[in-house]
């Protein structure tokens, strides 16, 4: 069973991040990029599967620029087999990735696609569930676990209120939530076989996909600050606050 | 008739300065390892410095010992009160103000009382770096750090406290105020008076105000845990990454693994991060103001190369910032997870970094022999020639504080003739305290002991600072 993940290179997790002071969007010169951490949890799984003996091939792919090839080498240095970027300095929509992702889909015949529920920088939540329309293929989204049988799969997803299983036949596609798995830190033995590993690169025209953007960005701010909190005197006053002024009892 | 004194006292303090209850004190009577249980008559927390300075010409003028007190974090008894009960607890936090911060010169000046990882914090947001790191961070204080001339993981690049240190502001035995928070990068007037009191332990005057020094903010810095079979391969190690990497070894630090066992124990969502258990680890920090992909290839190349002749067995490299902190986890979880384990003994030795991998094997057949019982555990900054030798000991293995103390006070005399055999020296970063005081006639060239005795006797010549610290009560 051939296998697609796919990592999207982000701001890391852990950096503060500033918006310019025009509104035009984030800070993003100097700052640290990795791979997104929902798209760590796609990889791991995948490199899970494959050592359980379900899966004979991992292909990872990255659209973005030229220095997403790292994200998509830190995918091999995990233990992905190949790797292909789909090289574009343009920002790419949901819409327009799940588009590429289909035709890389079409190439490349995968059996299943697992990817991240949402990328850290712009939240969307969108391309796997876009990916699985353009294709009519199953989805399981928000996963938590993955089990693999005889051309199906079963996906126990988060939802509110608790857990729920769906059975997909493959192809399918799957979407990976923070509780998945704990993935792997890559070894130096790894990342140096990482570096033999074979790197195709493509690009959105040679695809033939159109990436204009459908959505204009109009003003980015800060979040505002949280308020300082008060102390309180007494449990009754705490009970009369939570009435009145917040309004929550 | 004590209660009388301090009566004299809070007619001049604010009451909220005065602490007295047995449940308020407490903090403040113990020390971080538990090994020493104080008594105060009270514990003062003044808000500015006027308030210190009025409580050390009372306490000058009632001849009551003052125990100056930062973090409370120290390692060696430095900051608790002694049994007597005579004394006060002079404790600093209140005096927290960041009072500057110029990213032209690269200085802050804050107060003494304010914590470590906020004056980090208030240089990160300026877009510098303090780069004073050590485990105790979040609690230990700036006057403490300066006190005890703090080390921490950042040695190996840009030294000691003593070399973040531009001026400190102090008040004297007596009250006097002493300014001296230049923010002068030369300065050659005179005796060096602030290089003396950087490493006093409080026994020579108070710390109120420092002027730091700070760095820019590497752009990129790559993290790796690498497995070794032995610290010969890790100093090997060193020397080529100093070769290789010229300037940008930000922290390189070894660790045994019986530690890495006790972290590991301590915290199931802790994990190792080479694929097998090695008998050493190293944990290395690069830092660069060049590009994070450049910085990683060199890193990985030559890690790449010393897998391939053997220097090393393993590593890996974090590849986000929540991988370099998982990583760095475990170097800073070492004092927590010795504190459960059990009775230790710690010593906090340094011996030249070529020396390291024969110490370590003098040290560890030297315990085995006198002490069959004790695990010798070995974790430290190779790149300072400085190891943490724990012996670490079975949790029932004494009847009650006055055997351990006794067996301590061995196992401590066991190290530090090794210790002297290769040179080295008995507190490399902690500082001597209550608990090394006896052992440092014995370490010291008995002339420069005899001055420390007299410039004692010049700032404090009551002896009401922090008596029985650094120097034994005569
Ligand atoms: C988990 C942990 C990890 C540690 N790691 C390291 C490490 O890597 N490297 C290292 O060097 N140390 C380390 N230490 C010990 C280190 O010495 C202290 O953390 C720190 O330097 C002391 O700061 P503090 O504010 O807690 O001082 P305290 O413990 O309160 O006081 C220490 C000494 O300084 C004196 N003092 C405090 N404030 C003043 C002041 N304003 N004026 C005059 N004297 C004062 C006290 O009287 C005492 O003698 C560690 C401690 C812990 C608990
Ligand atoms: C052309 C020129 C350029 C200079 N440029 C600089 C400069 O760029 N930066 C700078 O900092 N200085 C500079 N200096 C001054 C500088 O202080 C001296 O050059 C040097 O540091 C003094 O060394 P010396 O051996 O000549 O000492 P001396 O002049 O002989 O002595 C200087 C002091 O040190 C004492 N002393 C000397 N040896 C000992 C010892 N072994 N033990 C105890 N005390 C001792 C002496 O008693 C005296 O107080 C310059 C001087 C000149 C003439």
């Amino acid at each position: 069973m051939k296998l697609l993940v796919c990592v999207k290179r982000v701001v890391d997790f852990n950096v503060k991040i500033r918006v310019k002071p025009d509104g035009s969007g984030v800070e993003l010169a100097n700052i640290k990029m990795s791979m997104n951490p929902f798209d760590e949890i796609a990889v791991e799984e995948a490199v899970r599967l494959k050592e359980q003996g379900k899966v004979t091939e991992i292909v990872a792919v990255s659209i973005g620029p030229q220095q997403a090839g790292e994200t998509i080498r830190t995918a091999l240095a995990m233990g992905a087999d190949r790797g292909i970027l789909v090289k574009t300095d343009a920002t790419v929509e949901p819409l327009a990735v799940a588009k590429i992702l289909a035709k890389v889909v079409e190439q490349e015949k995968p059996d299943l696609v697992i990817m991240g529920k949402q990328a850290i920088d712009d939240d969307a939540n969108q391309t796997g569930q876009m990916l699985a329309a353009l294709l009519g293929w199953p989805q399981g989204t928000f996963a938590f676990k993955v089990a693999v049988g005889e051309g199906s799969i079963d996906v126990t997803r988060e939802v509110d209120g608790g857990l729920q299983t769906v059975g997909l036949k493959l192809p399918a596609i799957v979407t990976t939530d923070l509780r998945l798995n704990e993935p792997r830190y890559a070894s130096l033995p790894n990342i140096m076989k990482a570096k033999k590993k074979p790197l195709d690169e493509t690009s959105p025209e040679t695809l033939g996909i159109d990436v204009s953007p459908r959505l204009k960005v109009i003003k980015t701010v800060e979040p505002g600050g949280r308020k300082a909190g008060v102390k309180v005197g007494s449990v009754a006053e705490l009970v009369q606050k939570l009435k009145v002024e917040a309004g929550v009892l | 008739m004590a209660a009388d004194k301090l009566d004299g006292l809070a007619g001049v303090l604010d009451s909220s300065v005065i602490l007295t209850t047995d449940e308020d004190m407490a903090p403040y009577l113990a020390d971080w390892r538990g090994r020493y249980a104080g008594r105060a008559r009270a514990v003062l927390r003044p808000h500015s410095v006027g308030e210190v300075s009025a409580i050390l010409r009372w306490a000058s003028a009632t001849l009551t010992p003052v125990f100056p007190q930062g973090g409370n974090t120290g390692l060696v008894g430095g900051a608790t009160p002694d049994e007597r009960g005579t004394g006060v607890v002079l404790e600093l936090g209140r005096l927290n103000r960041i009072q500057d911060i110029d990213t032209a010169g690269n200085t802050l000046v804050v107060e003494a009382g304010a914590i470590l990882a906020n004056v980090q914090q208030a240089a990160a947001d300026a877009g510098r770096l303090f780069p004073m790191s050590l485990g105790s961070e979040g609690s230990c204080q700036i006057g403490g750090i300066i006190a005890t001339n703090a080390g921490g993981i950042h040695v190996i690049r840009y030294g000691t406290t003593r070399e973040l240190v531009l001026g400190l502001d102090y008040v004297l035995a007596d009250g006097t105020i002493v300014h001296g928070l230049k923010r002068l990068a030369k300065n050659n007037t005179g005796y060096d008076l602030r290089n003396l009191l950087i490493g006093s332990e409080g026994t020579l005057a108070v710390i109120t105000a420092a002027a730091l020094k700070l760095f820019p903010r590497p752009a990129a810095s790559a993290s790796a845990c690498c497995a070794v079979a032995s610290p010969q391969k890790a100093v090997d190690l060193l020397s080529l990454l100093r070769e290789r990497l010229v300037g940008r070894i930000s922290s390189f630090e070894l660790m045994c693994d019986g530690e890495m066992g006790l972290v590991l124990a301590g915290d199931a969502s802790l994990r190792l991060p080479v694929a097998a258990r090695a008998p050493w680890y190293v944990f290395i920090e690069v830092a660069d103001s060049g590009g994070e992909s450049v910085l990683v290839e060199a890193l990985t190349a030559v890690l790449g190369r010393c897998l391939e002749d053997g220097t090393i067995l393993d590593a890996a490299i974090a590849q986000n910032e929540a991988q370099a902190k998982a990583i760095w986890h475990l170097r800073f979880a070492v004092s927590e997870a010795n504190r459960r384990a059990g009775p230790n003994v710690s010593h906090d030795t340094s011996v030249a970094t070529a020396d390291v991998p024969a110490f370590l094997a003098a040290v560890s057949a030297a315990l085995k022999d006198r002490f069959p019982p004790a695990r010798p555990l070995f974790v430290g900054h190779v790149g300072d020639g400085n190891i943490h030798v724990v012996a670490l000991f079975p949790r029932d293995g004494f009847q009650g504080p006055a055997a351990f103390e006794a067996t301590a006070s061995a196992v401590n005399d066991c190290v530090f003739a090794v210790v002297q055999r290769f040179n080295g020296s008995i507190s490399a970063e902690h500082g001597i305290g209550r608990s090394l005081a006896g052992h440092l006639p014995g370490h010291t060239d008995p002339a420069a002991y005899r001055l420390m005795r007299g410039i004692k006797q010049l700032y404090d010549p009551l002896g009401i600072l922090n008596p029985g610290k650094v120097l034994s009560r005569a």
